[in-house]
């Protein structure tokens, strides 16, 4: 008869020596920052990891900062699906690799133009990945721009993270990637980054720099062109996703000429879709309000005169950007990725069914219309060009 | 070697072979009739004989023999050091040696009484008929006097000895409101509360326990606040007890309360006397034992053990604030080194990156894993904490010193531990500190280590599996048949006035939920004051 | 009775809150999107109409017996022996559900943070800490739930605070893109987690105030009406279209918060708290088994037989289900007709039969009586 006091002893001495499955000491794990996706041949995909050294990262702050030393390094490892190339990656790293950390994903132009919906499904699938990772298309190999070393900041990732924050570029997450390319009513497009070696004075030699390049047009999932740094800010306005912007316009009145630059302080952008008798039609309604930054004329901004002056132009201005990003996506390359298609999807649901599986063609004969509001709020600080002398000041 | 060998079997089953000494017949019953051997006899010589052999090797017991009203034998008995000498001397000696002149006719007994009315200008006089109360008296420090062919005695309250005066208590100090606290001796502690509490409604029902040690336990209570039924079982709870020696307030705890298992006390204890008057007006029941300062409070919740009495000494504002960082430091002493260990261990992902990157690179010299490095700092600590309680005054300051360069400094430098961890501890055990019941402090400050244990197993599972256990157990305690958790669990929606906040004292209309509700209003409702109001 | 306890109808309807959103958070937002895409907010509003209306029909069943839970009941309005054969149902019924709660609560954890941690260690822990919450009987368990569903709630509401910045009211637009019908069909997840509300017919004989019982259990169905409007919402606002490919969108929204890039990363602190309410979900459930089973076998206290019990659910947990695809799909399709039917269905009939019965009786009684008088 064994007692059940021994019992229950031995049955608790059994949970010390199993040990802890999970367990993992913060020291055992390589802290990835940026994963880079290359398109290796039609098989394989070449998988790039950007992980901390956390010694040189702390020995870094201790001192201040030196200069060249590298705070990460580039691991990188080939396999036929993102998976396996993972695991051939362990076995490159001493460490077990952790995606928990991991702020920036690169998708090469190659892989780019080949498809990217396979590989992405990893990024959902695996629990330690984060949707909030900010995208990028690169202009090159997606693992050179994981390995620049940037001026200001510790790693690219965080770079890569901050750029996209900026919205000088646009800014898309994983999530939004996701939903983009499930969507049924628009395509997908990415920000362009590419790094720059430079060479030139007062830069440090072996940092590189990295710059948001335009967008990256999808069709399905696969890259069909690209759009530059410009033609992209127009999208931006269409989009509803701009945050910073500056306008420069060019007045002539008289004898006064000169440029004044206007920076936006807010904006909204409302699309209106209609149809007419069988006509799709679409109105931008843009409205912005701007402060005046720069007056690089001898107008006197205290004019109210001058002051409308500049609203028309800047609304001209604006419209022309936005006119000729719809031209190249909606003409030319025929992608709708201006959310067109989801506005009217909300309005007129039983008429886009219909249309739901001919987009493509229908896209394109949507008339657009324009409708741009500038309000000038302030002038700033100054009123009169102050470095103009009073006699060459010109009121409107 | 053999023989030392026999003479310690020899000795051992000597003690073995020994009867077992009888159980004494308990006296702590508050109504029991007397024996009737215990009786004392009508002559002298076989009292004092009794006594004396009674006393027998006592030094320290005087018998004094004299002659009573100038012609009767009589002997007076007491303990030095116990007795007022002076004015035993004075106000009973003198006198009651003094010749008498009485008619014979009247009896010894009446002549007796007589003399004592007329001679003896002390205020306590008590008869006693038994020896058992004849040894009681002694020992509380009332000489006895014993007179020829007189079958009862009497003893005269002259009691003074040695104590200590009375001083802020260490353990619970306040910036603002009364120094006072209680001291061992429990005439002191009765006139304490006595001063605050005037109403003849405060009853003090006295019991003795303890063979040896006859400890007075006083029982207060407040007649038509407290109720019937509380104090009852308050009562049956102390009759239940059959010991040697009560020495402390402790050692009845931990004979009356309802869950001796439990890691957390269920009945409070306090030095200070306003602390206990008002809870004695909230309906609780005060037990006071003579020989330790500290009293008890029944029944109680978790709620007040995490009062300090200066919560009613400052704004209520203020007050409120300082309770809410109260709970928080509740769950810092309980929960911060096993979050600390379970993120590091099983969460990396919830660490901001930096910090984590930081961390990281502290930790690459250490060559324990976290749930080791814990333990390792955390019973440093409990040794820190434990030697600076034993240490002499002097010393103390060098510990801290020791501690503080030695562990802090010097173990992160030697890459034993990491600075983080040290911080981690340090943060825990003064949070543990600003708790204002040591005991309660205590009882966290231990559930730790299996948090700790938990937390190394099953991360952050393991802490919540290990805080529902925690919150489970508390639900399920009761203090004195009270929930232990009201008035959050079950809720009283009037008493979270006391518990989450501390509203101001014109708010507190009604007493407490669970004991004042034989008498609900303890105050008018219009209190609240402004300008205007003072004009009335 | 066995259980001496008492509880307000206050703390019964504490503690049904979490009883069904400790899991109705977890994987039915999922099963929701799948039917309904972007109108999954509205289906919990169906699914919440049988709770209602189990509410009413357990209340009313109570009124009849007052004293007794559905087990003892039973036997009284369809017969000794049918009643126990349905009683003996009902327990088997609540052994394979509780089972089905505590592995989807392991599964979620398994396959989220633990990842090698065996599936039994994280089932057996639970199980052993409800254990001890039922031993200490209702009370314990209604006091519990008081302490924790408030910090639940609380921090739910924290998450769904923290993800405002992040929604796109676009995404729920246009309402009712194709009919109701999918909405309805999404209904049946929440519908099946409402039908839950039969636990109160565990708890209604115990209640120190029960003529308050019926308002109180309304309301504790329209809190979890609200709360899964909400999150249902929230996660639709949030992912839009691809909600339904997540299988739990609640975490994963737990996931993406990200607040002045401080307040990130904050999923396991959502485990924890999931932790708290699951268990409240299982010790009532698990309660419910107990009380039943030593009602019908007329035991005296339910006391000794909560380990062994706890031992059967963890075998329970472990055997319902291979894997958790064939756990999503039973929950998808066939359990909506068996839950349903076992809690709704049922007490219903239960309730039509006893009215008819008594109906019956009356008219016999005064046919009798008729009679009678006739007579004399």
């Amino acid at each position: 008869m064994i007692k059940p006091s021994l019992v229950l002893l031995t049955l608790c001495n059994l949970c010390f020596l199993v040990g802890c499955w999970d367990r993992s000491e913060i020291n055992d794990i390589a802290i990835i920052t940026a994963t880079a996706l290359d398109y290796s041949n039609e098989n394989e995909i070449e998988l790039s990891v950007e992980i901390v050294i956390p010694e040189s990262m702390s020995a870094m702050v201790k001192e201040g900062g030196g200069s060249g030393a590298r705070s990460t390094f580039v691991e990188s490892a080939i396999g036929e699906t993102l998976a396996d190339a993972r695991s051939n990656l362990q076995t490159k790293v001493a460490r077990t690799l952790f995606w928990g950390h991991s702020e920036s994903t690169v998708i090469g132009e190659k892989l780019a133009e080949h498809g990217i919906k396979e590989h992405l499904d990893f990024f959902s699938r695996m629990p330690e990945t984060r949707f909030r990772n900010v995208v990028y298309v690169s202009q090159g190999k997606a693992k050179e721009i994981i390995s620049s070393l940037p001026h200001l900041e510790d790693t690219a990732s965080e770079t890569l993270h901050e750029l996209a924050q900026f919205e000088s570029g646009l800014h898309i997450t994983m999530k939004d990637l996701f939903q983009m390319l499930k969507s049924q009513t628009g395509e997908t497009t990415l920000p362009l980054i590419k790094v720059v070696q430079t060479k030139e004075e007062g830069k440090m030699k072996d940092k590189t720099q990295l710059i948001i390049n335009g967008a990256a047009l999808f069709k399905e999932d696969k890259m069909i062109g690209t759009m530059d740094q410009v033609e992209t800010r127009g999208i931006l306005w269409i989009r509803n996703e701009i945050k910073t912007a500056t306008v420069t316009i060019n007045i002539e009145d008289g004898e006064g000429k000169g440029k004044v630059s206007l920076e936006m302080i807010r904006s909204s952008t409302e699309l209106q879709p209609s149809i007419e008798n069988g006509r799709w039609k679409m109105k931008i309604i843009i409205t912005t309000e701007d402060d005046i930054i720069q007056n690089a004329s001898n107008f006197d901004m205290r004019s109210p005169d001058i002051i409308h002056k500049i609203k028309m132009k800047a609304e001209k201005d604006i419209e022309d950007r936005v006119k000729q990003a719809v031209s190249i996506v909606k003409d030319d390359k025929k992608v709708d990725i201006l959310t067109f298609g989801e506005s009217f999807r909300r309005k007129y649901p039983k008429e886009w069914q219909k249309v739901k599986d001919k987009w493509e063609e229908r896209f394109p004969e949507i008339e657009v219309e324009y409708d741009v509001t500038v309000k000038v709020l302030r002038p700033g600080e100054a009123t009169e060009p102050p470095a103009v002398p009073d006699d060459k000041v010109k009121e409107g | 070697m053999a023989r030392k060998w026999r003479k310690l079997k020899k000795l051992q089953d000597l003690l073995l072979k020994q009867e077992p000494i009888q159980a004494v017949e308990s006296q702590n019953r508050i109504n029991q009739q007397p024996n009737s051997q215990d009786k004392l006899a009508t002559s002298l010589d076989t009292n004092i004989s009794k006594l004396q052999k009674i006393y027998e090797n006592c030094s320290d017991v005087i018998f004094h023999n004299f002659i009573f009203g100038g012609t009767d034998q009589a002997f007076l008995i007491y303990i030095e050091g116990l007795s007022n000498i002076e004015e035993l001397n004075d106000k009973v000696l003198t006198p009651l040696m003094e010749n008498v002149k009485i008619d014979d006719s009247t009896k010894q007994i009446d002549r007796f009484k007589t003399i004592l009315q007329k001679k003896i200008s002390v205020s306590k006089i008590q008869e006693v008929l038994t020896y058992p109360d004849i040894i009681y008296q002694i020992s509380s420090g009332n000489p006895v006097i014993l007179v020829d062919q007189m079958s009862n005695g009497y003893a005269v309250g002259l009691a003074k000895w040695e104590k200590r005066s009375i001083e802020e208590p260490s353990a619970e100090s306040v910036i603002r409101g009364p120094r006072e606290g209680f001291i061992e001796s429990i005439g002191v502690n009765t006139a304490l509360i006595r001063r605050k509490i005037k109403s003849p409604k405060l009853k003090m029902e006295e019991v003795k326990i303890g063979r040896l040690t006859k400890t007075a336990v006083i029982v207060a209570y407040i007649d038509g606040v407290a109720n019937k039924t509380l104090i009852e079982e308050v009562k049956n709870r102390l009759n239940r007890i059959e010991t040697d020696t009560i020495l402390d307030s402790e050692y009845i705890e931990e004979f009356i309360e309802d869950n001796p298992y439990s890691p957390f006390p269920q009945t409070l204890n306090t030095e200070r006397p306003d602390v206990a008057s008002a809870y004695l007006s909230e309906g609780h029941v005060v037990i006071l034992v003579d020989g330790s300062p500290f009293s008890l409070v029944a029944p109680i919740t978790l709620y007040s053990l995490l009062q300090a009495s200066e919560d009613y000494y400052n704004r209520p504002m203020l007050t409120t604030a300082i309770r809410w960082l109260r709970y928080l430091f509740v769950i810092i002493t309980l929960l911060l080194p096993s979050v600390y260990v379970a993120v590091l261990t099983y969460h990396h992902e919830m660490v901001p990156t930096t910090l984590l990157i930081s961390m990281a690179a502290s930790r690459e010299p250490i060559p324990f894993p976290a749930l080791v490095e814990a333990l390792l700092m955390e019973i440093m600590f409990e040794i820190l904490r434990e030697a600076g309680i034993r240490l002499p005054k002097q010393i103390g300051s060098a510990v801290s010193i020791v501690g503080a360069l030695v562990i802090g400094q010097a173990a992160v430098d030697a890459g034993i531990v990491s600075a983080t961890m040290v911080m981690v501890v340090a943060v825990t055990g003064i949070a543990s500190f600003a708790i204002p019941h040591y005991n309660v402090g205590m009882s966290l400050r231990m559930l730790r280590f299996p948090m700790l244990f938990l937390a190394g197993f099953l991360g952050l599972l393991g802490i919540s599996l290990g805080v529902i256990m925690i919150v489970t157990h508390l639900c399920t305690l009761r203090s004195f048949g009270v929930p232990y958790l009201s008035p959050m669990a079950p809720m009283q929606g009037d008493d979270m006035k006391d518990v989450m906040f501390r509203l101001p004292r014109w708010a507190h209309n009604t007493r407490p939920h669970l004991t004042g509700k034989y008498n609900k209003y303890r105050q008018a409702s219009n209190l609240k004051p402004s300008a205007e109001k003072g004009e009335e | 009775m066995i259980e001496k306890g008492r509880i307000s109808s206050f703390q019964m309807a504490i503690i049904m809150n979490p009883a069904i959103i400790a899991t109705g958070i977890l994987l039915v937002p999922s099963l929701t999107a799948a039917k309904a895409e972007r109108d999954m907010w509205i289906s919990p509003i169906w699914g919440s109409i049988f709770g209602f209306l189990i509410v009413f029909v357990t209340f009313q069943l109570h009124k009849q017996f007052p004293k007794e839970t559905i087990i003892e009941y039973s036997e009284h309005i369809i017969g000794p022996i049918l009643g126990k054969v349905l009683g003996f149902i009902y327990l088997f019924f609540y052994l394979h559900i509780n089972g089905i709660i505590i592995r989807e609560y392991g599964e979620f954890v398994v396959g989220n943070f633990l990842f090698n941690t065996p599936l039994i260690v994280i089932l057996s822990s639970m199980v052993l800490v409800c254990a001890f919450s039922v031993r200490g009987g209702l009370e314990v368990i209604a006091r519990t739930a008081q302490i924790f569903v408030p910090i639940v709630i609380l921090l739910w509401l924290l998450i769904m605070l923290f993800l405002l910045g992040d929604l796109d009211l676009n995404k729920m637009l246009p309402v009712l893109e194709k009919g109701v019908m999918p909405t309805i069909l999404g209904a049946a997840g929440p519908a099946s987690w409402f039908s839950e509300y039969l636990l109160i017919a565990f708890m209604l004989p115990y209640l120190s105030d029960p003529e308050k019982g019926l308002k109180w259990g309304h309301l504790s169905v329209l809190s979890v009406l609200i709360i899964l409007v909400i999150t249902n919402l929230t996660t639709l606002l949030l992912f839009g279209d691809i909600t339904a490919d997540l299988l739990y969108p609640v975490m994963n929204a737990g996931r993406y918060i990200s607040i002045a890039e401080f307040f990130q990363h904050l999923e396991s602190i959502i485990m924890a708290i999931w932790i708290a309410g699951t268990f409240l979900k299982i010790s009532i459930f698990y309660y419910a088994l107990v009380l039943g089973t030593s009602q019908l076998l007329k035991i005296s206290d339910y006391k000794p037989i909560v380990f062994p019990i706890g031992l059967l659910l963890i075998l329970v947990a472990k055997w319902t289900a291979p894997n958790l695809i064939e756990l999503k799909h039973f929950l998808g399709t066939s359990s909506v007709f068996y839950f349903l039917f076992m809690q709704i269905v049922i007490p219903t009939l239960l309730l039509i039969i006893r009215l008819l019965r008594k109906k019956l009786q009356v008219k016999r009684g005064t046919k009798s009586e008729a009679i009678s008088h006739d007579k004399t």
